[in-house]
């Protein structure tokens, strides 16, 4: 379901949903919004099961690390803020403050994820240029570096190689190596900016993706923040 | 101040340099990575990244330098956000808002000195308030006030000593390289605009 609703309407939708998240401190809220995310996510013909796998290890891996700091070092406000709900001991409240930080990173996560993995690049852009008035040399100049990236990442360790043959030592953050890739970066938009304007590109470019904003793409972008605040403000 | 309209090569720059420091920043990704397991028992995974994150604001930094027009910091920040969001960034949509503020962070100095002040003093002034609204931001987002105040600071401390060291020192000293090696061809030379 979630494929096809239209980018910038999923942008808004999500954007605006993760705000009002960032608002509640519940983690009933935080773990319902999870599993939203993954029914998102799990429904896609988008999403590959392999790649989610990949990108849920390091959330998982964060999520837990934000629990055990809400856990050992809870801040007094938050102990007062649990002390007000009936749910817990004493001795649990730094559990369920650590609870809150871990399945607040998670939610977050899950609704971010339902997002990048279930766009398509191409659409996603020519529905800014077309919907957000995304200036179309931006856009152009965006799928040219996403289209880029494989060969800049070559070129990147081609600059250190060609540093170390030279026996210059290179250390994982060096700048030199990023000195020479800024050199190459301006050269690249110099003759990449001629190449294409030479073929004719302008802001007059006709598209021929044409994205359009259906009544379900307006129900998904109110509906998701409108069903965030209710979960947050008034089910927990 | 240069109020001419950005150009396909402008928008061209900030979306390769957002691709290079990507490169650079799964890097500090992964040492990041590690970090954080060895932190995560004592309790103090949420400082894993922190160290590296001054690299998150290099590329503003550095395009503003090159392309010498307003809002070219925001703009690249938001080019990078999208470039990672395409590439299937696990925070998605929302690190369309961190670059936001993390640009317009980057620019309010050098918008201060009508983008003709391109010294340490302003790469450092601009360390600091990306430091401190992107601070605010993460704070909101990540809950801080459910945190220890010690281990806020920390965050804080890292983060800006981060971004001292690469957004305010290690930039500064590529675009003067850059300078120097006579690659820059905007309207004016940052010798002359160096104090």
């Amino acid at each position: 379901m979630i494929d096809s609703i239209n980018p910038t309407a999923k942008t808004v939708g999500i954007l605006l949903g993760s705000l009002i998240l960032g608002l509640t401190f519940q983690w009933e809220v935080n773990l319902t919004i999870t599993l939203l995310g993954l029914i998102f996510v799990t429904t896609s013909k988008r999403a590959a099961p392999e790649r989610l796998l990949k990108i849920m290890v390091p959330i998982l891996f964060v999520s837990i690390s934000y629990f055990f700091t809400g856990w050992i070092f809870s801040s007094e406000q938050a102990l007062f803020s649990s002390s007000q709900t009936d749910l817990i001991l004493p001795s649990g409240r730094d559990l369920i403050n650590g609870l809150n930080l871990g399945s607040r990173v998670l939610a977050f996560a899950m609704l971010g994820i339902s997002y990048s993995l279930t766009t398509d690049s191409k659409e996603l852009i020519a529905s800014f240029i077309q919907q957000a008035r995304m200036p179309m040399k931006m856009g152009y100049a965006i799928f040219t570096a996403v289209n880029l990236t494989s060969l800049i990442r070559r070129e990147y360790d081609n600059s250190k190689l060609a540093l170390q043959v030279r026996n210059i030592p290179v250390k994982p953050f060096d700048s030199k190596p990023l000195f020479t890739m800024m050199v190459r970066m301006i050269r690249w938009s110099e003759r990449l900016s001629l190449a294409m304007e030479s073929k004719g590109f302008n802001e007059d470019r006709v598209m021929q993706l044409k994205m359009t904003v259906k009544p379900m793409d307006i129900v998904f972008m109110v509906g998701l923040p409108i069903a965030i605040a209710l979960l947050g403000f008034v089910v927990f | 101040m240069n109020r001419k309209p950005l150009t396909l090569r402008d928008y061209l720059l900030m979306s390769l340099i957002a691709v290079v420091f990507g490169i650079v920043f799964l890097l500090a990704v992964y040492a990041g990575a590690a970090l954080t397991t060895v932190l995560t028992p004592l309790g103090l995974g949420v400082l894993g990244y922190e160290p590296f994150y001054g690299i998150w604001y290099m590329a503003a930094i550095i395009t503003t330098y090159l392309i010498r027009k307003p809002i070219v910091g925001i703009v690249t920040e938001v080019i990078a956000a999208l470039i990672e969001v395409l590439l299937g960034n696990m925070f998605g949509v929302m690190v369309l808002i961190s670059a936001f503020i993390q640009g317009v962070g980057v620019e309010i100095p050098f918008a201060l000195t009508k983008y003709k002040n391109y010294s340490y003093k302003v790469t450092m002034l601009s360390a600091l308030s990306a430091t401190i609204l992107s601070f605010i931001w993460t704070g909101f987002r990540s809950n801080y006030l459910a945190m220890d105040w010690r281990i806020v600071l920390a965050i804080f401390v890292i983060r800006l000593l981060s971004a001292l060291f690469f957004t305010g020192y290690v930039s500064k000293v590529i675009c003067d390289k850059l300078d120097d090696a006579g690659v820059l061809n905007h309207n004016l030379k940052a010798s002359e605009a160096i104090d």
